[in-house]
């Protein structure tokens, strides 16, 4: 059964939807390529940052690499680009 | 090895940072100290109200106790302290306050350098410039970009007791 995860948009991803989208994820998880793919698709907007290659996801507070799988019940974000202190 | 890393959301004062310091690095004999504040005005000259720096969660401090690890690594120093503020900062507040300590002064000045030069680029923060007519989303400058790249593959030469 599909459940709802919120994903959080960090920077100016947020400028577009807030601070976070919803998605749905099946039990047996969804891997961050096609996150970024189901994010750009309900959320078209973000889709030319997320397209630009230059997003990382974090998944449990942790940098993930593309291949990566978000389960159900994790906490997810996409960061653009870093600003730097 | 002695480090203290801290995210702030709130105002802090840079000389009680030092003092902080001063007090838990023993007998060494140098040590430095940065203080980043915040701009009244851009680049191109135009006021700015506020800078606001946005962090996530665990991840940024990490981030920062990376750098942290990675200054101890690569010079010989005993201690570093790193503040930084997060949220909405005004004009002339601190935003961030960076001290090092070692036996000697070179690797005290190099190690701040070379944090703040991490710092600038590498942190989790995504920062922005409030103004008049908006808001600006401000990254990384060549500058910045040029100031880190000088470290890569420099080997430590703070070695030399001065």
């Amino acid at each position: 059964m599909e459940r709802a995860i919120n994903v959080e948009l960090c920077g100016k991803l947020a400028d577009s939807y807030g601070g976070s989208v919803t998605l749905y994820i099946a039990p047996c998880g969804l891997p961050v390529r096609e996150l970024f793919e189901a994010v750009s698709s309900a959320y078209p907007l973000l889709e030319p940052i997320l397209a630009s290659g230059s997003v990382r996801a974090c998944v449990n507070e942790v940098i993930v690499p593309d291949h990566a799988i978000i389960h159900q019940g994790d906490t997810a974000a996409l960061f653009p680009p870093v600003s730097g202190g | 090895m002695s480090t203290h890393v801290e995210v702030v959301p709130a105002a802090f004062d840079p000389p009680t940072c030092l003092q902080q310091f001063v007090e838990r690095i023993g007998d060494e004999g140098a040590v430095v100290s940065f203080t980043g504040r915040a701009r009244g005005h851009a680049k191109d000259g135009a006021g700015i109200e506020a800078l606001v720096l946005e962090s996530y969660r665990g991840v940024t401090l990490s981030s920062m106790q990376q750098i942290v690890a990675d200054t101890h690594a690569k010079f010989p120093i005993s201690a570093s302290h790193v503040i930084h503020r997060a949220g909405r900062i005004s004009p002339e507040e601190s935003i961030v306050f960076v001290a090092t300590a070692s036996r000697h002064r070179r690797a005290a000045f190099e190690a701040a350098d070379y944090l703040m030069d991490r710092l600038k680029t590498e942190a989790v923060f995504w920062k922005r410039e409030e103004h008049a007519n908006g808001s600006t989303w401000i990254e990384p400058t060549d500058a910045d970009q040029s100031d880190a790249a000088r470290w890569l593959g420099k080997e430590s030469e703070a070695i030399c007791p001065e």
